[in-house]
């Protein structure tokens, strides 16, 4: 035992800038890519036309609110200009204010006060119609209730001037000075709330983490090929622990190495990212190490040559983060074929369950592997 | 030095020759290269689609939870309940707490909203209120476009309430008794929420359709075959990789080989099979969508798709010289594909990219690329222009051919 830890300490001692390079990589990467996805929100404009077929204050005043949008990029536009370019797909989608814009909504009637166009290739239109649709909803909203103090005060006869401004100033003052209804949203049985970034729902930090983990635990299991070298051999014919006693050992030793870098990087990251661990995510961000290494190392042996098996190795991590719903959710797949979510690792990860299936599957695995090459070696 | 040119010409021939072999040794290799990236575009298509239809032809289970009991609330509830349900995309079931616990944990709901305890009298006082959303973890998704959902509802209430509370205010300055005021009170209140509720009739929608792109489908596979254009051409670079001793390197350069010779040996090799892979599947698309193409289209596409993968692969090549860690190499080769298929606008459209990067797309050749073939195929596009990519091209190689001189004098 002692000569194992031994000639595996002098291994790693051997090549510690490198191995201390790929520990960190997941970290430094996931902050670095958490980071640029931030900045990437910030930095995104969604284009959309507005055509106004007729100036007015109400259809300036909307303008000057879409304007102040940060997400937004307005561009007025006359409407042949306007729905070329959506065809050509450089609009998000277009928005016409008709003629009779501000006469239709004094008026309290709201009926298709505005043309709304899309094409087939809007990602962010349901998003901006809400929003366009809100903005104008409060201008309407706003004269009816200036209309309905009119006919409280025809209807009592009041001594009360009807001033359509004030009424429309003290609705605007209450909207922006109390906040009369917000929301707050959490996920059942747990504190944490959700954790995404606004422009980005669905990118999911741990899902970049794994993603990053992966890979350097593939290209940091290269070792199991070089010690299966031919060269050597014929070491493990005169040696007392044969060549799979020594490989488990390695595993848990790198195993070990790893459990406390990830719990390294998981407070870092957490601190840095303002991301909540909860205790169910620790568990299962363990488990999942457990797991990947044992995968690592099984793949690792199917293969003799480094190259290959660095290059097999990326192909695998991207099957398994597009099959883990970390790039592109599953959940419209496993809502009808719930043995998908057993695909991938990483889908227990990001719904921090434990992926018992993969444990399982991957010890049994493990113990065939080891218990084959006893056989062999005897 | 005409002596020395073709010798060296031999050398990349002979090194081309030894490639091929190399390949045909690995065609199980191949052969996974070639379905590797359908297969993952196919699994990601299917993930998109069945992700985009799911709220079709399933609407998203909600539970709401009435905790104030009040004539108001239930009047609420039932509208909402209305209101969602004709939108197809929202099925509101009335629950109460623990049975909406329990649904979740069952997974059967999405998620659920809770009207508080003091709904009723917060609305009527302005008292800022909280409504709490609870999700489901096991279905994100539709937690989160839930969360969407109600939160662009409690703005339009919140706008609404603005107004009904504007009108307390000035009711309270007319004569009215308390018993009228309190009438008066509940009416407004249902009737703004009911005008609120309505708000759907504000816009006309239409959509545009160009007909050449009528349907997303024929774009997102050509997005999805240049994708897979540039798995292949950094499968085959790869695959041609060797591992090489040192003593063996020492010798070849006895015999004059050069490390501008096996890189330039390796690019032809993977253009070549590249371009094979690429037409294939190319021509099976074109057929299966009935583009319509004449001889000069697909010259032209021969010719863009040539451009591109050179330039690719010499900027794949110029990594591999400068960078001694295999390991490191392939991590660097792999972002800076990453970034190529971003910038080309085939995966996100451009217009969705960040400004500060748009300034500059028009400069990067993948855009450049991806926006002519699908010009060109989708468009019918008939005129194109080469100039910038071939000039990149050719400096890439110059810069390719100094990076691998540089390299040797150092090594030397």
């Amino acid at each position: 035992m002692k000569g194992l830890l031994y000639a595996r300490v002098i291994r790693m001692k051997k090549d510690w800038k490198s191995l201390t390079f790929w520990l960190a990589f997941p970290f430094l990467l996931t902050y670095i890519a958490i980071r640029l996805i931030g900045l990437w929100g910030e930095d995104t404009k969604i284009p959309i036309g507005l055509v106004v077929e007729r100036e007015s204050q109400l259809s300036n005043q909307l303008i000057e609110k879409l304007s102040d949008v940060a997400y937004l990029d307005v561009r007025l536009l006359n409407e042949r200009e306007a729905i070329n370019e959506l065809e050509k797909h450089e609009l998000d989608s277009v928005f016409i204010l008709q003629r009779q814009y501000e006469e239709a909504i004094m008026g309290g009637k709201r009926k298709g006060v505005i043309d709304a166009y899309s094409s087939n290739r809007s990602y962010a239109y349901f998003a901006v119609k809400e929003l366009v649709t809100s903005f104008v909803q409060d201008d309407v909203s706003r004269v009816k209730a200036a209309y309905e103090v009119r006919d409280l005060f025809k209807e009592y006869k009041t001594d009360e001037k009807w001033n359509w401004e004030e009424i429309v100033q003290e609705s605007i003052e209450k909207q922006e000075t109390q906040q009369l209804l917000q929301t707050s949203f959490s996920y059942l049985n747990n504190e944490s709330g959700p954790t995404e970034d606004g422009v980005f729902p669905i990118i999911n930090t741990w899902g970049i983490w794994a993603l990053f983990s992966l890979m350097t635990t593939f290209f940091l299991f290269d070792w199991v090929i070089k010690e299966k070298r031919e060269e050597l051999h014929i070491r493990w014919l005169f040696t007392s622990t044969g060549f799979e006693k020594f490989a488990s050992f390695g595993l848990i030793i790198y195993t070990v190495i790893m459990i406390l870098i990830d719990a390294l990087t998981f407070l870092l990251l957490s601190v840095f990212l303002q991301q909540q661990v909860s205790v169910k995510l620790w568990l299962s961000l363990f488990i999942f190490r457990i797991v990947i290494n044992l995968l690592a190392f099984l793949f690792v042996n199917l293969f003799r040559q480094s190259l290959i098996y660095y290059v097999g190795s990326i192909g695998f991590t991207l099957i398994l983060m597009v099959l883990g719903g970390a790039i592109i959710p599953v959940e419209g797949v496993t809502k009808q074929w719930s043995w998908v979510e057993n695909l991938s690792p990483i889908t227990s990860l990001l719904n921090e369950q434990i992926p018992y299936v993969w444990l399982t599957v991957l010890l049994g695995l493990f113990c065939i592997w080891y218990w084959k090459g006893d056989k062999l070696r005897a | 030095m005409g002596d020395y040119t073709l010798k060296s010409i031999n050398n990349i021939l002979f090194f081309v020759h030894q490639y091929v072999k190399q390949l045909q040794k690995k065609w199980k290799s191949l052969l996974l290269l070639f379905i590797f990236p359908i297969f993952i575009i196919s699994i990601i298509a299917l993930l998109i689609i069945s992700l985009v239809q799911s709220p079709i032809s399933s609407a998203i289970a909600v539970g709401l939870v009435d905790d104030d009991q009040t004539e108001e609330t239930k009047l609420i509830s039932s509208f909402l309940k209305s209101s969602f349900t004709q939108d197809g995309t929202i099925d509101m079931k009335m629950m109460r707490e623990d049975e909406a616990k329990k649904e979740i944990e069952e997974n059967k709901i999405s998620a659920y909203i809770t009207l508080p305890k003091e709904f009723t009298e917060s609305m009527y006082n302005g008292v800022s209120l909280t409504i709490p959303i609870v999700g489901n973890a096991q279905q994100k998704t539709d937690s989160l476009l839930v969360k969407e959902l109600v939160e662009s509802f409690t703005r339009y209430i919140e706008s609404a309430q603005a107004n009904i509370l504007t009108v307390y205010d000035y009711a309270k300055k007319t004569d009215m008794t308390d018993t009228e005021f309190e009438k008066y009170q509940y009416d407004l209140f249902i009737e703004f929420t009911l005008f609120t509720l309505a708000k759907d009739q504000l816009v006309k929608e239409g959509t545009v359709t160009n007909i050449a792109t009528s349907s997303p489908t024929h774009f997102f596979t050509l997005s999805g075959w240049f994708l897979a254009l540039t798995i292949w051409l950094f499968g085959f670079y790869e695959l041609l990789r060797k591992d090489e001793q040192p003593s063996l390197v020492t010798r070849q350069k006895l015999f004059g080989v050069t490390i501008w010779q096996t890189v330039l040996a390796r690019i032809v090799v993977a253009f070549a099979g590249n371009v094979m892979l690429a037409s294939m599947t190319f021509i099976a698309i074109a057929n299966y969508f009935d583009l319509d193409l004449y001889w000069i289209d697909y010259l032209r596409l021969v010719q863009y798709t040539a451009l591109y993968s050179l330039v690719l692969l010499v900027g794949i090549a110029i990594i591999d010289v400068w960078i001694r860690s295999m390991k490191v190499t392939i991590l660097i080769q792999i972002f800076f594909i990453f970034l190529v298929v971003i910038t080309s606008g085939s995966i996100i459209p451009s217009i969705y990219l960040p400004l500060s990067l748009q300034d500059i797309l028009p400069f990067i050749f993948s855009h450049e690329t991806f926006n002519w073939i699908t010009d060109i195929a989708l468009e019918g596009r008939n005129y194109a222009e080469y100039n910038r990519l071939t000039i990149l091209m050719i400096t890439g190689f110059t810069l390719l051919w100094l990076s691998t001189f540089i390299k040797e004098r150092w090594a030397s």
